[in-house]
């Protein structure tokens, strides 16, 4: 995708998180964004892998400083929590010049901010690791054992906790289903990017 | 621009276009045996390199055409490499260069502990690391067999080049 579609995608999925009471700091982004991309399949284009707390792009990482540095995000620190990204007027500007691409992936934008945005970066991780884990285990693998993975990969992660993050995103992720026709039959994104390896 | 020029030189004097993985080969291989290489080709024409290594050593490097401006980069965030691929597609592909770089990895946001034992963010407390600006580098460069006629064709077109089309434009 152009880097300027994908700041323009970036930019309002932003501003529909604070719409929705996110922080928006860069862990919210990070894990928002992935499920962005895989689990409604808009096209970011960013290569995840399972980093300490939960799916992590570097690529991303390195997109939000560019932004900062062309002026479509700023950076707001707000004691004592540190900081959280901005959308500014600037990127109002860049997501005007791409009115289809934004009304293709409007609704999915909404879905990720309404389903992820009131949530905190301990739940992101929990929900995060256990779409992960579920992408790689595509024969169906049952609950308790996608659990047991996620405990395995982050052992400060409860067995019960993962449990009920992997019954959490595999609700979300039927209902991700539901409402866009176009996702395929595991939910992930249809086949936009490989998903990397872990790195666990 | 000129680190550019020495690789092209460097990579076609080298068999294969890259450095032997044989040991001795490669210890054999000193900034002497590259500066020999570089005069041999900018004097003669069949030679490997010979154009990148004639720009160096008769200092026919390019010249900057056109540096990252706040004020375009308003209209344009890629409005380097708009006015790069315009510039090569108005006076041809081998005479201009970009050098594009933004600064990677995150804000220098990390937590501190104070001295009454409290938790903070960096950037909370130092006005400093808040401030400090991302790097961000755009420069085009244009050969100087065009670059008076580049540069006034940009100047003429500047604000037309990078004028961003929307996707109800492009069709």
């Amino acid at each position: 995708m152009d880097r300027m579609k994908g700041a323009a995608l970036l930019t309002r999925l932003i501003e529909e998180l604070r719409h929705k009471g996110s922080w928006c700091g860069e862990t919210h982004i990070q894990k928002t964004a992935y499920f962005a991309q895989h689990l409604t399949g808009i096209p970011l284009g960013y290569a995840f892998i399972l980093y300490k707390h939960g799916p992590f792009s570097f690529d991303l990482r390195d997109e939000l400083t560019a932004l900062r540095a062309d002026e479509l995000l700023k950076l707001e620190v707000q004691r004592p929590y540190g900081a959280r990204m901005l959308p500014t007027k600037q990127s109002k500007y860049v997501q005007g010049l791409y009115p289809r691409t934004l009304g293709k992936y409007e609704g999915r934008i909404r879905f990720i901010a309404d389903t992820f945005g009131g949530k905190g970066v301990v739940d992101l991780e929990r929900l995060g690791t256990a779409f992960y884990v579920g992408l790689r285990r595509k024969d169906g693998a049952l609950a308790d054992e996608r659990a047991r993975r996620v405990t395995d990969l982050k052992p400060h992660i409860s067995l019960l906790e993962a449990r009920e993050a992997v019954e959490e995103i595999d609700r979300i992720a039927a209902e991700a289903k539901a409402s866009f026709a176009s996702l395929n039959a595991d939910g992930a994104s249809h086949g936009q990017n490989a998903e990397p390896s872990a790195a666990d | 621009m000129k680190d550019g020029f020495a690789a092209n030189v460097v990579a076609a004097s080298l068999d294969g276009g890259a450095f032997s993985i044989d040991l001795n080969k490669h210890l054999g291989m000193t900034d002497n045996e590259i500066t020999a290489a570089l005069w041999k080709a900018a004097f003669k024409k069949d030679e490997p390199g010979h154009l990148h290594a004639r720009r160096i050593v008769q200092r026919e490097h390019f010249k900057r055409i056109y540096a990252r401006n706040p004020e375009d980069v308003k209209t344009n965030p890629e409005s380097g490499k708009t006015i790069y691929d315009a510039l090569q597609s108005e006076f041809g592909e081998d005479r201009f260069r970009q050098d594009h770089y933004n600064q990677k990895g995150g804000s220098p946001d990390f937590p501190v502990q104070m001295r009454d034992g409290r938790i903070a963010s960096s950037l909370d407390i130092s006005e400093t690391l808040k401030n400090i600006p991302i790097v961000s580098i755009d420069h085009v460069f244009a050969d100087r067999s065009c670059f008076d006629e580049a540069r006034k064709w940009l100047k003429d077109n500047r604000s037309c080049i990078i004028k961003p089309k929307s996707e109800g434009e492009d069709g």
